[in-house]
């Protein structure tokens, strides 16, 4: 890791009329990490990646990426970096290598070098034998493979990615997460994605929650877990409001929530029979594990993600195929 | 750095704005060779109007028309060849709105170059397209009695060029304001007929009204189209009265108004396309 990190963000903020999308959010990432941004949708996550990717510009407050400023230096910024948008980018007139191609003219990749990386990028994402078909004809995964191919495809610092398995099914996303998990490795390029996923953000070396605009929380999955203070137990009792009172007389924080009763414990086995022992009302079930980011985003938010109805709403904002702006102005 | 390093730095500078230009224009171009269908329906339009107009109302309006050296379907011939023109190049606007709804845009603009070569890459592309066009519809020439020699057919396909280069700055224009391909047809079609009706295509605009005078005076296709005549009927003896009435202005007048049209429109389209985020 070098002493500089590649991603530099200091105070940055955007404001779309009186909706303050972005409140002025600080972090830094190191070259080589996965960084993941991860928050509901209408968070703020896209409004940041656009920002730092020069496609949007702050209201206040800088960022520098690979060294260079998102305002000042943009030409530089987008030399160095790769992205796949949250929408499609592709051009479905043209096949699959016409569209790498195009992306080789504009990043200026010499011919022949062009030739062997776009072989090369094109086996890793298992697309050699579609080359010359139109992209119109490819599956969603497909396609989404394409992109990240092509963002790979000038050698970029870093890549970004915004909600990369958005809308496709658990095996493609899987597939995705190995060959962006292999890329990575093998390129030793930095990683900054976006998700409202919580098993994608898992495998990030670290994660900044954002909520409102706002960072609420940064560091490694494990550590974040670590914090919500060992065990959740969550519970159903024939009187979820009488069981609740005698658990807070037991120095517990127990949450009822949607007829579930949800509270953390250092050590979750025992607090469980003492529950037993002690709790008048009938337990109907006990669940005892040990935490998810789920959780942690919850005892952060005081809310779930909402992991259904937010691919309801994604499922409407890719067919609406979004403008430039993307989700960042309203909120959904 | 070392002022070689800075002058290499713009060297490769140059040279992939350069690059990005031209991958611009041969995709467009690819887009349009691959479309048949597109090639078609556009070539029907032209096909329409020579037959309706030239032949249908031919008789209505006496024959030869209003010229007694020429028929009226000769008259009106250059009048299509400009309408069309205008309508291929402008559709060049369609595609940068297109591209926007379908995302392709976003590769083009988060890409390291200036958005003056994706703009000029756009206008030539719409250059392009227009001649590719026209060299189609200039095979008509012959069956209407029209046979430009060698070089006409080069200082035709300058002029055709020329136009493009300003119809297509219009397109871009429009299309750097404009987010969906609905309100962009809406805004084309309602500038397309009077540009159409009011440039001396079908008509002389000899005994219209002075407001109609006035539009038509504003509308580049007006001199594109005098100058296409100035071309095709260079080898057609003209009597002077005729003369006055078919070619309004001088040849060095039409080209130096649509030369003036064009600069001033791909200004304005490249400031406004660079301004869109």
């Amino acid at each position: 890791m070098s002493a500089v990190p590649i991603i530099q963000v200091d105070s940055l903020a955007r404001r779309f009329g009186e909706f303050e999308a972005v409140r002025g959010v600080s972090f830094d990432v190191e070259e080589g990490e996965i960084f993941g941004f991860l928050g509901p949708n209408g968070a703020g996550k896209s409004t940041t990646i656009n920002m730092l990717v020069t496609m949007l510009r702050p209201t206040s407050g800088e960022a520098r990426v690979a060294g260079f400023s998102v305002t000042e230096d943009q030409t530089r910024v987008r030399e160095s970096i790769g992205i796949v948008f949250q929408e499609a980018t592709l051009d479905e007139s043209l096949t699959g290598w016409e569209n790498l191609r195009f992306h080789a003219d504009v990043y200026d990749i010499p011919m022949a070098t062009f030739n062997e990386r776009a072989d090369a990028v094109l086996k890793t994402v298992e697309l050699d034998e579609w080359r010359k078909t139109l992209v119109r004809n490819y599956s969603g995964g497909m396609k989404r493979r394409l992109e990240i191919a092509r963002g790979l495809l000038h050698y970029p610092k870093v890549l970004f990615l915004d909600e990369p398995t958005l809308g496709l099914d658990p095996q493609s996303r899987i597939a995705l997460w190995d060959y962006i998990r292999e890329i990575q490795a093998r390129e030793r390029i930095t990683v900054f994605l976006t998700t409202h996923y919580m098993g994608e953000a898992e495998y990030c070396n670290r994660i900044a929650v954002i909520d409102h605009g706002e960072i609420v929380a940064l560091d490694t999955p494990a550590m974040l877990k670590a914090g919500l203070g060992g065990d959740v137990v969550t519970l159903v009792t024939k009187d979820n409001f009488r069981a609740s009172v005698e658990l807070e007389a037991m120095a517990l924080e127990p949450r009822i929530e949607d007829g579930v009763i949800r509270f953390e414990a250092p050590d979750g086995a025992s607090t469980v029979a003492r529950v037993f022992r002690e709790v008048t009302p009938e337990i109907v079930s006990v669940d005892l594990r040990k935490p998810s980011l789920e959780d942690v985003f919850i005892s952060l938010t005081g809310r779930e993600i909402r992991a259904d109805e937010a691919s309801a709403a994604d499922r409407m904002k890719s067919q609406m195929r979004a403008g430039m702006l993307g989700p960042g102005g309203r909120r959904m | 750095m070392t002022a070689a390093m800075v002058e290499a730095g713009e060297r490769a500078g140059v040279r992939r704005e350069a690059r990005a230009f031209w991958s611009l224009f041969r995709r467009d171009m690819l887009k349009f060779v691959r479309e048949r269908g597109r090639i078609v329906s556009s070539l029907l339009q032209p096909i329409l109007f020579l037959g309706i107009f030239g032949l249908g109302l031919k008789d209505v309006l006496g024959g030869t028309g209003p010229f007694q050296e020429l028929d009226y379907i000769q008259y009106i011939f250059p009048g299509v060849i400009g309408i069309n023109v205008l309508g291929i190049s402008m559709s060049t606007g369609v595609t940068i709105v297109t591209d926007r709804e379908f995302g392709f845009l976003r590769e083009v603009l988060v890409a390291p170059i200036s958005r003056l070569s994706i703009a000029a890459g756009k206008v030539a592309a719409g250059v392009g397209t227009a001649l590719l066009q026209a060299s189609i519809l200039l095979l008509l020439a012959p069956l209407l009695g029209l046979t430009p020699s060698l070089s006409q057919l080069v200082l035709l396909f300058a002029a055709i060029a020329l136009l493009a280069v300003a119809t297509s700055a219009l397109g871009v224009l429009i299309a750097s304001r404009i987010r969906s391909v609905e309100s962009f047809q809406y805004v084309f079609q309602f500038m397309l007929f009077p540009l159409f009706f009011l440039s001396g295509a079908f008509f002389v605009l000899d005994r219209v009204p002075g407001w109609i005078a006035v539009i038509a005076k504003l509308n580049p296709l007006t001199y594109a189209i005098d100058l296409f005549r100035h071309i095709l009927y260079s080898d057609i003896e003209l009597s002077e009265a005729s003369e006055e009435l078919l070619l309004v202005n001088s040849a060095a007048q039409d080209v130096i108004i649509i030369v003036v049209i064009s600069v001033v429109l791909l200004a304005a389209s490249v400031i406004s396309f660079s301004r869109t985020e």
